[in-house]
C-alpha cells in the first residue's frame, strides 16, 4: 500500500467511494412504480414515512436534520424550559415553547397530549377572567388538532381535542359562558366585552373558525371528532392505547347524550332537546349497540344483543381460523358469550343509558324536567312562589311516575338525576318553609331522598350558601 | 424577573475595585520578587526594578498608531476566516423564524414579548459565541505559525499588541452587533401584528417600597398561596389585609409635565381616531400587574376586585379611596391596567360617607411622599403582588430606546468577553483559553454564581466539600449535626481552605448577570441606568486594567519560541 503513488492513492479512494455508493444508492432509490428502492418499499409496507405519518412540517423536517441526533437533548431543555415559564406565568413563552417542542418530535404522541392538556386544563385556570380562560381552552384544543394532522394515525388525538372540545367546555365549572363563548368568540375583534356572549350586541359574533367553522354546538363538534378517533382506531393495525376499546368507541354516542342534557341543563325543553335524546338513543342502541368488537376472551361481542344475536356471534367466531381450540370452545359457548356481553355492558353502563335515552325521549320525562326547571326559576329568580310551588310539584310528581315505571328503575342510581331530583325537593321544602306548610309524610320522591342522606346534605348546604335558609 | 433590581452603589463598588487593584498588584509585585530571587538570588531585586521601569516605559509610550495597526491586520485577519459567515446564519434563523415563533398565539401582546426576546437572544447567543472564540484562537495561532515572533522583532510593544488585538476584534464584534441589531430592529417592527405595535414601548417606572399588613389590619408580611415561585404575596380579600407602597420624592413639577406630555399624546390618538384612542391619562399614572388567585369559585363572570387608597403619609388621615376596579391579570395591553388619577380627586369619605374633593399635590402628597394601600374586595379571595407590581408611570420612552440599550449591554458583554479571550490567549494554546473564557461566562451567567454566594455566606446546609464528602460516606443528611470535636474541627479547617478558594474564584468572575438587559426590552420597560446600564459598564471596565497587566506580563515573560 505504501509503494502506490499519490495518484493511485487517489483513484483507489474514489473506487472505494463508487463501490459503498452502490448499496446506498440501491437501498436509498425512491418510490415508483416500476423499480422501488429497498427503503422506500419497506417505508411504504410499514408506513413509516413521514407523509404517511401526517402533514409534513418543512419546518420541523429540517429543525430535525440540522440537529442531528441532538433532538434529544433539545427536547429535554426545552421540556425543562416550558416548565419553568408555567411556573414563571410567561404563558406567551410557554405557548413558543411548546411548538418548539412539537417541531422536534412531531409524532411523540404524549408530547401533544400532555402539552394539549396542559394548556386547555392548567394554564386556562391560572387566568381570572373567564374569557381568558376560554382563550387557553382553544388553544389546548388547537395544539391537538394541529397534533391530529401532524399523526393522522393517532386516534388518541382525536379523542383528546374531542375531550377539550366536549367535556372541558361543557363540563368546567364556567360551562355556561364557556359554551357560550364558543357560538360567539370572545377573541374576535367584533365581540363587545361589556355585553354577555348571547346578547343581541354579540348575536352576529362567530365562533373561532379554526376550531367551530360550521357556528355548531360544542359537543356535536366533540362528536365529530369522537367519530373520526373511532375511524382511525378501526383502521387495519392500529390500537389506540388509552382504556378499554369499548369505552373509547362510546364516545360519539355519549357525546350526543351530552349535548341533550346540556340542552336540559339550559332550560331549553322543546321538541329540539327531545329529538336530540331520541338521536342519542339511536345512535347508543342502534349504532355503538351493534359494533361488533373483539373482547379479550370471548371472542367477537356486540353489547345490544338478545338471544338469537349472541347465538349467531357465536356461529361466526366458529367459522374463524384465527383461534386456539381452547378459544373455539369458549368463544363458541352460548353462556359464555351471554355473560361476556352482560360484563362488557356493566363496564360501559350501557343498559343505563339504552334506558336513559328511552325515558328521556318521553314526552313525560319532558315535561318533569322542564316544570322543575320552571319551578326553580319562577321562585328563586322571579320570587314567585305560587307559580314555583305549582310547577315543582306538578314537576316531581311527573318525575316519579317516571321513575316508577319498571323500565326505568335503573335511573333512580345516575347522579344527574339524582342532583335534579334532590335539588327539587331541597327548592320544595324551601318553599313549604315560606308559606309555613307542613311537611306532608308522603311526597313524591321521597324515597331518592331519604336513600341519599350525603348527597341530601350537600345540596343543602350549596342551597343555604347560594339562597339563605 | 424582578424589574426594580436595587440601585447599583457606584462609590462603594469603586472603594472595593481601589482595594482589589491595591491587593492585585500587590500580589503581582510580590510573586515576581518571589521569583526574580528564587531565580536569580540577590540580583532579583534589580530584575524586578529594570522590568518594572520598562513596563512602565511599555505603557506610557504607547504608540495609537501602531495598535491601529494590529487591530486593522486583526481585522483583515477575522474576515479571512470567515467571521462574517455569521450573518448566514444570522439571515437563515431571520429568514426562517417566522415558522417557529410567528402566531403562537392569536394574542398580539404575548406574541410582543416572544418577538423581542427571540431577536435579542439570537443575536447576543451567535455574537458571544463568535467573536470570543476568534479571539481565544487568535494569538495563540499567531505564535505557532510565527507569525508573533516577526511582530516582536519589530519595534511594537507588547502590551500594544494585545490592545490591537483586543481593539480589532472588538471593532470586528461591533461591526456585526450593529448590523444585526439594526436588522433585528427592522425585524420586530415588521413582525409585530398591528395590533400590538402600540405595545412597542419604554415604559420608565418609579418603584415604591411595600408592605403588608395582616387580615386584622397588624403589619405582618403577605399570604403564601402554595405556588412555588414565591415572587408574589398575597392579601385575604374583604378583611382588612392590605398591601402598603411607599413613593417618595415624587416631584409635581415632573408629573405634571408628565400629564402635558401623555395629555398632548392622547389628544393627537382622540384626534386621529377616537376608537383606537389610549385611554385618557391622568396626573398621577399608577400601573399594576397584581394577580388573582381565587380559593372558591366565586362570581364566575366576574373578575376579582380591588382598590386602590390614596394616603398623605404625612397626615394620615386623608384617604382618598380611587374608585374600585377588576383586575385584568395577565391583561392583554398594559393600557388596560394603567389607573389614572386626576389633580382634582371627588371621592366618598370613608367615615363621613359624604362626597368630598382632594387635590393630589397640596392634600394627599405635598411632600412629595405618597402612601398607595391596595385591598382586595372580594372575600375569600386572594389578591397577589410583589414590589414592582405597582409603580408610577412616567413619560414612555421609545421602543428602540430599550431595544438599542439592550444591544449596548451585549456589546458590553462582548467587549469582556474579548478582553478575558485574548488575555487567556496570552498565557495559554487555543483550546485552553476557550475553556477558560468560556467556563467563566457560564460561571457568571448561570446560577451555578448564586449557588457559590449562597455556599460563601453559609447558606447552604451540608458544609464545604470536606464535610459534604464525609456526610456522603457517613450517610448523614445535611440535617444531621456532625459531633463536635477534633474531627470536625478539622472538617471545617479543610472546609475554610476549600472556600476561600471559591471566594477568590466568586469575585474573579465577572458578574455576567448584571448585563441581562433583554427581560426589561421584551416586557416593555425601559433599562434602567443605576441598576443596569451603570452596573455592566462598570464591571466591563473595573477588567481592563487588570487584563491588561495580565495580558502584557504574559506577552513579555512567555517565550515566543513554544509553540
Amino acid at each position: 500500500m505504501n509503494n502506490l503513488t499519490s495518484q493511485q492513492r487517489k483513484l483507489l479512494y474514489v473506487f472505494g467511494i463508487l463501490l459503498l455508493l452502490v448499496p446506498i444508492v440501491y437501498l436509498g432509490l425512491p418510490g415508483s412504480a416500476n423499480f422501488k428502492g429497498k427503503l422506500a418499499d419497506l417505508r411504504t409496507k410499514y408506513e413509516l414515512g413521514e407523509a404517511s405519518l401526517g402533514n409534513v412540517d418543512p419546518a420541523s423536517a429540517t429543525m430535525n436534520l440540522v440537529l442531528l441526533g441532538m433532538r434529544g437533548v433539545a427536547v429535554n431543555v426545552l421540556w425543562q424550559q416550558a416548565i419553568e415559564q408555567k411556573e414563571h406565568k410567561q404563558w406567551g413563552e410557554l405557548r413558543s415553547t411548546v411548538d418548539s417542542i412539537v417541531l422536534l418530535q412531531p409524532h411523540f404522541r404524549q408530547v401533544w397530549e400532555f402539552q394539549g392538556w396542559n394548556l386547555a386544563y392548567n394554564v386556562s385556570a391560572e387566568w381570572d377572567g373567564v374569557a381568558d380562560r376560554f382563550h387557553w381552552v382553544k388553544e389546548g384544543a388547537k395544539f391537538l388538532k394541529e397534533g391530529t394532522e401532524r399523526n393522522k394515525k393517532y386516534s388518541e388525538l382525536y379523542w383528546e381535542t374531542g375531550r377539550v372540545i366536549g367535556p372541558k367546555i361543557g363540563r368546567s365549572d364556567e360551562w355556561k359562558l364557556f359554551r357560550k363563548f364558543f357560538l360567539h368568540d370572545p377573541d374576535n375583534p367584533s365581540y363587545k366585552h361589556d355585553f354577555p356572549p348571547d346578547s343581541p350586541e354579540n348575536a352576529d359574533v362567530l365562533p373561532d373558525q379554526e376550531l367551530n367553522p360550521e357556528q355548531e354546538d360544542n359537543y356535536l363538534v366533540s362528536k365529530k371528532w369522537f367519530t373520526d378517533a373511532n375511524t382511525v382506531e378501526a383502521l387495519p393495525g392500529n390500537r389506540q392505547k388509552k382504556f378499554d376499546r369499548l369505552i373509547f368507541r362510546s364516545y360519539p354516542a355519549r357525546s350526543q347524550y351530552n349535548y341533550a342534557d346540556a340542552l336540559h341543563r339550559e332550560g331549553v325543553f322543546n321538541e329540539g332537546s327531545r329529538a336530540a335524546w331520541e338521536q342519542g338513543y339511536k345512535e347508543w342502541t342502534t349504532e355503538y349497540g351493534v359494533d361488533r368488537v373483539e373482547s379479550s376472551f370471548n371472542g367477537t361481542i356486540q353489547l345490544e344483543a338478545d338471544d338469537a344475536t349472541v347465538q349467531e356471534l357465536c356461529d361466526l367466531d366458529a367459522l374463524r381460523t384465527d383461534m386456539t381450540e381452547d378459544q373455539r370452545k369458549v368463544y363458541t359457548n352460548f353462556d359464555a358469550k351471554k355473560k361476556a356481553i352482560e360484563f362488557n355492558q356493566n363496564k360501559t353502563n350501557y343498559r343505563y343509558w339504552r334506558v336513559r335515552g328511552q325515558a328521556e325521549k318521553d314526552k313525560t320525562m319532558e315535561e318533569a324536567h322542564r316544570e322543575i326547571y320552571a319551578a326553580r326559576d319562577a321562585y328563586l329568580k322571579q320570587g314567585d312562589l305560587e307559580t314555583g310551588l305549582k310547577l315543582i310539584e306538578s314537576g316531581m310528581k311527573k318525575m316519579q311516575e317516571m321513575l316508577d315505571k319498571l323500565e326505568y328503575t335503573e335511573l333512580q342510581l345516575e347522579d344527574n338525576l339524582q342532583e335534579e331530583c334532590i335539588k327539587a325537593v331541597i327548592v320544595w321544602k324551601s318553599m313549604l318553609e315560606v308559606k309555613r306548610q307542613p311537611l306532608p309524610e308522603n311526597y313524591p320522591l321521597k324515597k331518592m331522598y331519604d336513600e341519599n342522606p350525603q348527597r341530601v346534605a350537600e345540596f343543602e348546604e350549596i342551597f343555604r350558601n347560594q339562597y339563605g335558609s | 424577573m424582578s424589574f426594580d433590581a436595587p440601585n447599583f452603589d457606584f462609590l462603594m463598588s469603586l472603594g472595593i475595585f481601589a482595594l482589589v487593584m491595591l491587593g492585585f498588584f500587590v500580589l503581582v509585585i510580590g510573586l515576581s520578587m518571589l521569583g526574580s530571587f528564587m531565580t536569580y538570588g540577590t540580583g532579583g531585586f534589580g530584575v524586578v526594578m529594570q522590568n518594572f521601569q520598562r513596563a512602565l516605559i511599555d505603557f506610557f509610550s504607547i504608540s495609537p498608531k501602531r495598535i491601529g495597526a494590529i487591530a486593522d491586520l486583526t481585522i483583515k485577519e477575522s474576515i479571512r476566516k470567515k467571521t462574517l459567515l455569521v450573518f448566514v446564519i444570522f439571515a437563515i434563523l431571520f429568514m426562517f423564524a417566522g415558522w417557529f415563533i410567528g402566531g403562537t398565539t392569536d394574542r398580539p401582546d404575548l406574541q410582543v414579548r416572544v418577538l423581542v426576546s427571540f431577536v435579542l437572544k439570537t443575536i447576543s447567543w451567535l455574537v458571544l459565541i463568535v467573536i470570543p472564540l476568534l479571539a481565544c484562537w487568535g494569538l495563540p495561532t499567531d505564535i505557532k505559525i510565527r507569525s508573533l515572533h516577526t511582530v516582536i522583532t519589530k519595534p511594537v510593544r507588547r502590551n500594544e499588541v494585545y490592545l490591537g488585538r483586543l481593539l480589532g476584534y472588538s471593532a470586528v464584534g461591533t461591526g456585526v452587533l450593529a448590523i444585526m441589531g439594526l436588522v433585528g430592529y427592522i425585524w420586530i417592527v415588521r413582525q409585530t401584528p398591528t395590533a400590538a405595535q402600540k405595545e412597542l414601548i419604554s415604559r420608565v417606572p418609579v418603584y415604591g417600597l411595600m408592605n403588608f399588613t395582616d387580615r386584622f389590619g397588624r403589619e405582618g408580611t403577605g399570604i403564601n398561596v402554595g405556588y412555588e415561585w414565591d415572587f408574589r404575596s398575597y392579601i385575604e380579600g374583604g378583611t382588612k389585609s392590605k398591601t402598603i407602597y411607599l413613593f417618595d420624592g415624587l416631584s409635581s413639577d415632573s408629573l405634571k409635565s408628565n400629564y402635558s406630555a401623555r395629555k398632548a399624546k392622547y389628544d393627537k390618538a382622540l384626534q386621529a381616531n377616537a376608537e383606537s384612542a389610549p385611554p385618557e391619562p391622568g396626573v398621577l399614572n399608577l400601573e399594576y400587574n397584581f394577580e388573582a388567585f381565587r380559593a372558591y369559585k366565586g362570581t364566575l363572570d366576574k373578575r376579582l376586585s380591588a382598590r386602590l387608597i390614596l394616603v398623605n403619609p404625612d397626615d394620615e388621615k386623608v384617604r382618598v379611596p380611587l374608585p374600585v376596579f377588576e383586575v385584568k391579570e395577565f391583561s392583554r395591553f398594559n393600557e388596560e391596567k394603567l389607573i389614572a388619577v386626576p389633580e382634582e380627586i371627588t371621592y366618598r369619605d370613608e367615615e363621613s360617607q359624604q362626597l368630598k374633593t382632594a387635590n393630589l399635590f397640596t392634600d394627599i402628597m405635598p411632600k412629595g411622599n405618597l402612601k398607595v394601600e391596595v385591598e382586595c374586595l372580594d372575600p375569600g379571595q386572594y389578591l397577589g403582588m410583589a414590589r414592582p407590581d405597582l409603580f408610577i408611570r412616567m413619560p414612555d420612552k421609545y421602543f428602540a430606546t430599550s431595544y438599542f440599550k439592550s444591544i449596548f449591554g451585549i456589546w458590553l458583554q462582548l467587549t469582556l468577553m474579548i478582553m478575558l479571550a485574548v488575555t487567556a490567549s496570552c498565557f495559554v494554546k487555543g483550546p485552553v483559553a476557550t475553556l477558560l473564557t468560556f467556563s467563566l461566562v457560564l460561571v457568571g451567567m448561570t446560577p451555578l454564581s448564586t449557588m457559590m454566594f449562597q455556599m460563601l455566606q453559609g447558606q447552604i446546609e451540608g458544609g464545604g466539600p470536606a464535610e459534604a464528602i464525609y456526610r456522603m460516606w457517613a450517610h448523614m443528611n445535611p440535617s444531621v449535626e456532625i459531633q463536635a470535636g477534633a474531627f470536625s474541627y478539622f472538617l471545617k479547617i479543610i472546609d475554610g481552605i476549600a472556600l476561600g478558594f471559591l471566594a477568590v474564584a466568586f469575585f474573579i468572575v465577572p458578574g455576567f448577570v448584571n448585563f441581562r438587559m433583554v427581560e426589561y426590552t421584551a416586557n416593555g420597560f425601559d433599562v434602567p441606568w443605576m441598576s443596569s446600564l451603570l452596573p455592566a459598564i462598570a464591571i466591563t471596565l473595573g477588567y481592563v486594567i487588570p487584563c491588561l497587566v495580565i495580558g502584557y506580563c504574559s506577552l513579555t515573560l512567555r517565550e515566543m519560541e513554544a509553540k
